[in-house]
């Protein structure tokens, strides 16, 4: 696959002819990365087809507008993340969900889902992961799991690097001690 | 209590992670996908990319069918019906039409989230000034304060669907 850079690939996506080029090559860029990286806030497949749908369709409909400040990769993971936070707020308010239940509700599933092959060691830091709050374990996520660099997490987040530090460091603490406590 | 020593400390390095931590960290995914899932991603999105505009309705009923929906709307419709079938009426001969608000849909359990494009659509029309559109006000978030913010009809939006 050919690697156009993020201006080439606005320019193409700016042109009828070549739209559907630009996109496909981001999509099949970028799908897998943002695909993980709302899975592993929602735990659910089909929930996380959704948002990542959804992401890609709003990404669609203002790359136009996008002015090339940021990375597309940024700015995708931006909606993304926005999404999948925005997910887990109706979840809880459409079925007036305590957060506890919904901690349990997807505990359960990492117990249930057969989509799910973890072992018993993943299967405690998974669990672990989603007891965190929200933005933490998705600062969690990012680092552990993606190593992005604390200035991406930072344009994405919209969050100083010294406080993503901090919240990392924080989940950290609390993930082995859960770890340890199993 | 943090002192300024330990916030600086947290800030200068990353965590060294225990060994359990850092085992897992090199396992392979634990979240599986369906066979052929990302090759089959794109075309599903540039199908809905194609077809979205023409069809709001299918997305709400798509909504509606899956079980974690229709099971509470369901319950929700059944405990109405049977609410407004044993009311009695205050006046004999007053015609009344039940009036329901969004406060009371919500705790019933039937509200459903307005649909999001309707919701954007709303709001750049409501805010010319956003023609220029920036990547902030991508977010549905945004667009849903600002229509609370400025007291919009969402019935008016509702209706459409």
């Amino acid at each position: 696959m050919s690697e156009y850079s993020d201006k080439e690939l606005l320019d193409l996506f700016s042109k009828e002819e070549s739209k559907h080029l630009a996109f496909n090559t981001i999509m099949r860029k970028y799908r897998e990365k943002v695909y993980w990286h709302v899975r592993r806030m929602l735990v659910d497949h089909e929930d996380t087809d959704d948002v990542v749908q959804n992401c890609f369709i709003k990404a669609w409909d203002h790359l136009d507008g996008f002015r090339g400040d940021s990375a597309i990769f940024t700015w995708l993971y931006r909606i993304a993340s926005n999404e999948a936070l925005s997910f887990l707020k109706k979840k809880k308010r459409r079925f007036f969900l305590p957060i506890h239940d919904v901690e349990s509700e997807l505990s359960n599933l990492i117990d249930t889902d057969p989509l799910y092959s973890g072992d018993e060691i993943r299967k405690a830091l998974d669990k672990a992961v989603i007891k965190l709050p929200e933005r933490q374990r998705m600062v969690f996520n990012m680092k552990y799991y993606d190593e992005m660099k604390y200035e991406d997490m930072s344009a994405i987040l919209g969050v100083t690097v010294g406080a993503l530090k901090a919240s990392y460091h924080h989940a950290v603490k609390k993930i082995e001690q859960e770890l340890s406590e199993d | 209590m943090n002192t300024n020593k330990d916030i600086k400390d947290l800030q200068d390095e990353d965590p060294q992670l225990s060994s359990t931590l850092n085992s897992i960290r090199n396992k392979a995914e634990s979240y599986q996908v369906p066979t052929g899932y990302f090759e089959k991603m794109e075309d599903e999105i540039l199908t809905r990319i194609q077809t979205k505009n023409k069809s709001v309705f299918n997305s709400v009923l798509n909504r509606l069918k899956r079980p974690q929906v229709s099971v509470p709307i369901g319950l929700a419709l059944a405990a109405i019906t049977l609410l407004l079938l044993t009311k009695k009426p205050v006046q004999e001969n007053s015609v009344s039409i039940p009036q329901i608000s969004q406060e009371e849909l919500i705790n019933s359990g039937i509200y459903i989230d307005m649909n999001e494009d309707l919701l954007l659509e709303s709001y750049f029309s409501a805010t010319p000034e956003q023609a220029n559109l920036t990547e902030e006000a991508v977010f549905f978030n945004e667009a849903e304060q600002y229509l609370i913010d400025h007291k919009m009809d969402v019935n008016l939006i509702m209706n459409e669907l």
